[in-house]
């Protein structure tokens, strides 16, 4: 696979964001606060994401994206736990989210302290994924306790969750193997990071369902 | 020690991705029949509950009736017939007594045997097991008009008339006479129209006042309030019937009880 091929793929997830912030901006002012905290997720999801190009394509600087992604990383995970925390009605739960996002931006601030902005740093993130799976699953548990009348398409959680479950499920063995496959494959890598990128507009898709299915149910109602 | 050679890290992702996206996989599906199978098991066994819950009334219905019936009858047969003979011995006793107190007695004797006739035909008319619904409510419209001389009662049928069970003749006319006992005590009408209306498959049966209308009750009062008792019985009887019930209260220009009873076969 070419570098221009791998950087077009790339391009492909931040298609799916605009066409998300495009939806989620439809009737912004009625939208229940998890939904406007997932705009504001895909709004500087998008931007990472332009910087990270801008980073290779315009500025051309070394590393550069890896620098975007490792500020983009922290915020990624923290803002969408507190999604959850938001929509979580145990005061438990949202100690237990509150205690594990602590724990992830220490985690986050040591691996950038032991290396630097500069390197993929990808053991926090792979903690994050953790994080971000466990809280999937404890949404799908509250789904099952609770046994909403409504059928579980159309809830809007019930699509983010799924959505964050395949992608951070996907992804947590890449992770994990980051830096390992960083020194060992090198160009290779690209192989394992487009199917990130898959995995990522497979995310971003649901989220588009996401937001599409709090509009319908918005105007059914 | 040396760390796993190429292939071997290809074959960790591999698996790992492949697993973990598994058992993603399995959690969103088993998420979604779980809940599909439990809404379902939850939704059989509201059926069964509210299934039980009617037959309970039906037989709480029927008890009822079959005690009015008897009441009736012993009221009828027993105390009508009592009061005939008590009649004729007071009246023979007071023979010496002057015109105008044996005019006054049997005056009283009368109210009280009108008043027991009327007790007997409120707790079961028997008109209705001899000549079926319409007549009876034609009769009690006619028993309404004489016991209430401020309120018009009026009675009309139209339509080619069907035979009705026994069952759904008596809490048909339970329901107009629930109907009509809400007209007179809280309505303040002055006009009460009872219209059955016979199509091939429907039966419509209309109670329409001309009085003050009611707020619909909430589900509190619906049970326990004055008012909310009729209301509960009427749609407590709908359902027994398999009718559909319907209020329309015209704050303040009256209210409009309407019954729609499919008719089959």
């Amino acid at each position: 696979m070419s570098r221009e091929t791998f950087l077009l793929i790339s391009q492909v997830p931040g298609y799916c964001l605009l066409v998300f912030m495009i939806i989620v901006s439809i009737g912004w002012k009625q939208r229940p606060t998890y939904i406007k905290m997932l705009g504001v997720y895909g709004g500087v999801s998008l931007i990472a994401l332009t910087l990270q190009f801008a980073m290779i394509l315009v500025f051309h600087v070394p590393r550069g994206n890896n620098f975007v992604y490792n500020c983009y990383s922290p915020f990624e995970v923290i803002f969408l736990m507190s999604i959850f925390c938001i929509v979580f009605d145990s005061r438990k739960t949202k100690r237990i989210i509150l205690i594990s996002n602590i724990i992830f931006f220490l985690i986050w601030l040591a691996e950038v302290g032991y290396h630097d902005f500069w390197s993929l740093n990808s053991y926090a993130r792979s903690v994050g994924n953790i994080l971000l799976i466990g809280v999937s699953i404890t949404y799908f548990y509250t789904l099952m306790r609770d046994l909403p009348s409504q059928r579980l398409f159309r809830l809007p959680m019930f699509w983010m969750a799924t959505g964050l479950l395949v992608y951070n499920a996907g992804t947590f063995i890449l992770f994990v193997l980051l830096e390992y496959l960083v020194k060992v494959l090198n160009n290779d890598l690209i192989y394992y990071w487009t199917f990130q990128t898959f995995l990522r507009m497979i995310f971003n898709s649901f989220l588009i369902v996401c937001v599409w299915q709090d509009l319908r149910n918005r105007r059914q109602s | 020690m040396a760390g796993p050679s190429e292939s071997q890290a290809v074959l960790i992702i591999a698996f790992g991705t492949v697993g973990m996206l598994l058992m993603a996989g399995a959690i969103v599906l088993f998420g979604v029949f779980y809940q599909k199978k439990m809404l379902q098991e939850q939704l059989q066994r509201q059926l069964l509950e509210a299934d039980h819950r009617k037959k309970m009334m039906e037989a709480e219905m029927q008890s009822r009736e079959n005690e009015r019936s008897r009441l009736s009858k012993e009221i009828h047969d027993g105390v009508g017939v009592m009061l005939q003979a008590l009649r004729a011995t007071t009246l023979a006793v007071a023979k010496n007594s002057s015109s105008e107190d044996r005019e006054e007695l049997s005056q009283q004797l009368n109210e009280i045997t009108e008043t027991v006739r009327r007790m007997a035909y409120d707790l079961m008319p028997a008109s209705l097991e001899k000549f079926g619904l319409a007549e009876t409510l034609d009769e009690l419209s006619t028993k309404l008009n004489r016991y209430n001389p401020a309120i018009h009662f009026a009675f009309s049928h139209d339509g080619p008339a069907r035979k009705l069970d026994s069952r759904q003749q008596l809490i048909l006319y339970r329901m107009v006479q629930e109907a009509t006992t809400n007209a007179i005590r809280h309505a303040n009408a002055s006009e009460v129209n009872i219209t059955m209306l016979w199509a091939p498959s429907l039966l419509t049966l209309r109670v329409a006042d001309n009085g003050k209308g009611f707020q619909y009750p909430t589900p509190e009062n619906k049970i326990h309030g004055r008012h909310g008792l009729g209301l509960y019985s009427l749609e407590n009887r709908a359902t027994l019937l398999g009718a559909d019930l319907k209020f329309v209260s015209n704050l303040p220009t009256g209210t409009l009880l309407t019954v729609h009873l499919p008719l089959h076969g």
